[in-house]
């Protein structure tokens, strides 16, 4: 997942979507933080054993 | 004075409520000017209920009977504002206490005002555009960590006798350390909610920031419990964390994160936790070094969920008045805003 792809436009579209209109300063700082979160997202779903499920879709043991 | 040794000083007529709370007013008066811990200082309420405390026949006080304490202006006090730093919330004012405070003033506490915050607790930093930073008392030129930073600082300048603080991503721990005082993040589901503004459910928790670990433990004791107005508490009994205390470390087995030292610590930090384990052993605990899974991506999984839970609680004013907030928090919510919907279940 390349969080370069995420343009100033893209973001914006989506954020007006939802109602929002943010700056290009806040566009920007969510471009960085999308740049280092993704890849570490990413890596983590790499990282998770195939027996953990999230904890929404545990069924209680009978 | 810590709160310990105060409410026995109450309880044993050595000095009374109303001179306990002047004590507090007085010193606040001349060091808040350089500190901002408080943004409320609700002196005559406070008076007015150190005199309504003093006619409680003795065998019905609490055990905070008289003790003057600060809550985090992200909690409710009944009448007084909950502004969370934030200029959205100016002007809201509180209708009632929220669980924790009814609980606290039950036990007979005094509540001397509203404390400072980061900007709706979203911020380690308490340096809120609107009401100005809580400043360290150690050294007014730096910040005293946030959240939860002007209850750090009002312990840390001995302007309350105790605080509450909240803690959603290290918002007591932080401002605890910051100002050498001792804070404790309780289990979520241990205090009541109830009547506090919400960062995020799945890491929200209010919890006690005072000058030593007794102290702590005397405010969750009284705070802790069930709650049917927060159905995430649990309805567990509470021990006595002040009897728990009276056993010391001796026989415990403490964990040391292994992962913690082997990379990005500071020397002197390492240093300095180097040697309260050496004080723990030299007490009688066992410290051993753990590896817990996960511990590396602790901080990703973290903001995998908290960030979308609170994007979703500021949506509404996101699209309303999103030029009220200052731009770090708004650019921390419009994070959770992009965050996709798979990461927040991979998160949890």
């Amino acid at each position: 997942m390349a969080a370069a792809t995420y343009s100033f436009e893209f973001l914006r579209e989506l954020a007006r979507l939802q109602g929002i209109e943010p700056t290009d300063a806040d566009l920007a700082a969510v471009q960085t933080f999308l740049t280092n979160i993704l890849p570490a997202l990413a890596d983590l779903e790499r990282a998770l054993p195939a027996d953990v499920v999230p904890v929404g879709e545990r069924v209680p043991a009978a | 004075m810590s709160l310990a040794a105060l409410a026995a000083r109450l309880r044993a007529g050595e000095v009374s409520p109303r001179e306990a709370v002047q004590s507090y007013l007085d010193r606040i008066e001349e060091i808040n000017p350089r500190v901002n811990a408080y943004l409320q200082v609700a002196g005559e309420q406070a008076l007015a209920a150190a005199a309504a405390a003093e006619r409680i026949p003795a065998n019905e006080r609490g055990a905070l009977w008289g003790v003057p304490l600060g809550i985090k202006d992200v909690v409710d006090v009944g009448g007084l504002n909950t502004t969370a730093a934030s200029e959205i919330l100016r002007h809201n004012v509180a209708a009632q206490d929220s669980t924790v405070v009814a609980r606290l003033r039950a036990a007979g506490a005094i509540i001397l005002g509203k404390l400072n915050t980061h900007e709706f607790a979203l911020g380690a930093l308490t340096t809120s555009p609107h009401f100005g930073p809580a400043r360290n008392p150690w050294d007014t030129d730096r910040v005293c960590g946030g959240s939860s930073g002007g209850s750090g600082c009002a312990m840390a300048a001995d302007l309350a006798a105790g605080t509450l603080g909240t803690d959603t991503a290290g918002s007591i721990r932080i401002p605890a350390c910051f100002g050498g005082i001792s804070g404790l993040r309780p289990s979520t589901g241990r205090v009541s909610n109830a009547g506090s503004v919400p960062v995020s459910a799945s890491f929200d928790t209010i919890g006690p920031i005072a000058r030593t670990a007794e102290d702590c433990a005397l405010i969750l004791r009284e705070i802790a419990g069930s709650d049917p107005r927060d159905p995430s508490t649990f309805d567990l009994p509470v021990p006595d964390y002040v009897a728990g205390l009276a056993g010391g470390v001796k026989g415990l087995r403490i964990g040391l994160v292994a992962q913690r030292f082997e990379r990005g610590i500071d020397p002197a930090v390492a240093a300095t936790v180097r040697e309260a384990v050496a004080e723990l052993e030299a007490l009688g605990a066992t410290v051993e070094a753990v590896r817990p899974q996960f511990t590396e991506t602790a901080g990703v999984v973290h903001q995998l969920v908290m960030l979308p839970e609170a994007a979703q609680n500021h949506q509404r004013w996101l699209r309303e008045c999103p030029e009220l907030y200052g731009a770090d928090v708004r650019a921390r919510l419009l994070a959770g805003v992009f965050l996709p919907g798979t990461a927040y279940v991979t998160g949890q």
